[in-house]
């Protein structure tokens, strides 16, 4: 399996298919303003719940809080997203009363447009977003920083809560990340630039524009290191080959772990996706022969077991295995096709639409002037250097050579 | 004063610097030992292809040539080998065809230089852009002014004879 050997022009398509799938700027903006809107919401004069909200917190978890975010891409653009509201628990209130009241009081909040009550959250579903609030009741001081415990309350079963804690989570995973090469961030900034990723959150008539462009925010450069990124190309993967499927799915959080346990690879993108496949794989591997299902737990809260809800069955870890391994295996075969065949293979992978848009701006990007090109020694040409160079510490040995000029000719003449 | 000619480069300093860079490519005598061939794999858009890098040697004045072996270069549907762009076009045996990587009136290859920081990575940018060319049929690397293929050259040789060229 060449997970040692660099790939480039290869590591080059796989970003574009990342970058194909990330909000605009425009869009983290939008987004940034309707988490922000969550407490002024809820604190509105006619807030049925107002009394709670006085000291209620709100931050992003799951993907936005580790830049992992994508459009999910299966059934249309939509990006999700979720929040944690923390605020106390109002005496004598059951979990089903937190969660119904707070569905209640979400009501008229701009921009929506369809409220639904969940198990565990709130789901307010916008244009191109839906956005889970999910409540939760902080531990009393002295705690560890944001735990809480948050609501399960299913229609056909007894409300629960669990302990949690998805911002230390998300602070550890930070902590793992390996920021890579300058080089190799100026270059992901200069192809985002080129590829013009295209606004998708369209915002009301409620939000005016003003609202969202007063603000810019700066963005959370953790989105672009090759450990993030490797972690975007497995969801999107995942979101396609479960599309057609009832059956359950890996939790991203269980995703985003090990993601972030895998270290950085010398060798760039793709070894880094298909290092981290592999590791999935053994892990399932280990799991079905030792017959014990994987208990992957919260850094910041051994309590918190990722794995609660999946896998329930040695069927759902074998199917999860199959893919790992066809993901794997078409990576393997990418690594040794013509252009032609990898976009057919991207096409299956990430999905058509996404690989033609990539490939489109790959070629787009090509420049027809001579000026010296780089060559990787012993494999060949590398369009862009810096895809080589992710890891500090280089696989490889890159160079220049001459400006040059193809020409035809006929032999003897 | 006026600066010396450099001199070819020798034998043993084309060896030397390919065995340095390009430690794949392995050299080997052919056709009576007039010519060295470094045969090995380098990698186009990202598959690896099998070349050969043929240099007659005994003559370091001569221009070494690129072939591709396998998997070999192949027109697009509905063309033929004279459509293929910047070729040293053979037409006895089109599919033995070497690689065009250079403009020869603008000297950018002469034998003072080196076989290995040129002539073999202007061969894997052309197989590059070979493999984008086949997507659509647009070569995207630089051209020498002038057509791109024998068959454009051809066509205008042609249109001048038949005086209904521009």
């Amino acid at each position: 399996m060449p997970l040692d050997d660099t790939s480039p022009q290869l590591d080059a398509l796989l970003l574009g298919t990342v970058l194909e799938m990330e909000l605009s700027d425009r869009d983290h903006q939008v987004a940034s303003k309707r988490y922000k809107l969550i407490p002024d919401h809820l604190q509105r004069p006619t807030s049925p719940i107002r009394q709670f909200m006085e000291n209620a917190l709100v931050y992003p978890q799951g993907s936005r809080a580790i830049g992992a975010t994508i459009v999910h891409g299966a059934d249309d653009d939509r990006f999700d997203l979720d929040a944690v509201l923390e605020f106390r628990t109002p005496i004598g209130w059951t979990p089903r009363r937190v969660l119904d009241e707070l569905h209640v009081a979400f009501a008229g909040f701009p921009d929506v447009k369809k409220i639904e009550r969940c198990t565990r959250c709130i789901q307010l579903q916008f244009a191109f977003m839906h956005l889970d609030v999910t409540p939760m009741d902080p531990d009393r001081e002295p705690r560890p920083e944001r735990v809480g415990e948050i609501y399960h309350s299913p229609d056909d079963r007894l409300d629960r809560r669990f302990r949690v804690n998805p911002y230390g989570f998300a602070q550890h995973f930070r902590s793992r990340i390996t920021m890579p090469t300058r080089g190799f961030q100026d270059s992901v900034r200069d192809l985002r630039a080129r590829m013009q990723i295209k606004d998708r959150l369209v915002v009301g008539n409620v939000m005016a524009d003003a609202d969202i462009d007063d603000l810019p925010e700066p963005i959370d450069p953790i989105r672009d290191a090759p450990q993030v990124i490797a972690l975007k190309l497995m969801k999107r993967y995942l979101n396609l080959r479960y599309a057609k499927r009832d059956e359950k799915r890996p939790v991203s959080i269980y995703l985003s772990k090990i993601a972030a346990e895998v270290p950085l690879s010398p060798f760039g993108i793709c070894a880094q996706l298909e290092t981290y496949a592999t590791e999935l794989d053994r892990r399932m591997t280990r799991a079905l022969e030792s017959g014990r299902r994987p208990e992957e737990r919260n850094p910041a809260l051994w309590e918190e077991n990722f794995n609660d809800r999946w896998p329930a069955h040695d069927r759902e870890m074998t199917l999860f295995r199959s893919d790992l391994r066809h993901l794997i295996t078409e990576l393997q075969r990418a690594r040794s096709s013509s252009l032609v065949d990898i976009r057919k293979i991207f096409d299956d992978l990430f999905g058509e639409r996404v690989s033609e848009k990539t490939v489109r701006a790959y070629i787009d990007g090509l420049s027809s002037t001579a000026a010296a090109s780089h060559y990787e020694h012993n494999k060949g040409f590398v369009a862009n250097p810096a895809f080589v160079a992710a890891a500090p510490q280089r696989a490889s040995q890159v160079s220049r050579a001459a400006p040059h000029h193809f020409h035809p000719g006929i032999r003897g003449e | 004063m006026k600066a010396k000619p450099k001199k070819p480069r020798s034998v043993q300093v084309q060896l030397k610097r390919m065995e340095h860079r390009w430690p794949d490519l392995v050299p080997k005598l052919i056709s009576g030992n007039r010519h060295i061939a470094w045969i090995g794999p380098l990698r186009g858009f990202q598959m690896k292809y099998k070349v050969a890098v043929i240099w007659e040697w005994q003559n370091p004045r001569s221009t070494p040539l690129v072939h591709v072996l396998d998997p070999p270069i192949i027109p697009r549907p509905g063309t033929d080998f004279i459509d293929l762009p910047h070729l040293n076009y053979d037409h006895q045996a089109p599919e033995d065809s070497a690689l065009c990587l250079f403009d020869p009136d603008a000297r950018e290859w002469d034998s003072t230089m080196l076989i290995a920081d040129r002539i073999v990575p202007w061969a894997s940018e052309w197989l590059h852009y070979y493999e984008v060319w086949h997507l659509d049929g647009v070569w995207r690397g630089s051209n020498a002014p002038g057509p791109i293929s024998v068959g454009e050259i051809l066509r205008q040789r042609q249109e001048n004879a038949d005086g209904t060229g521009v």
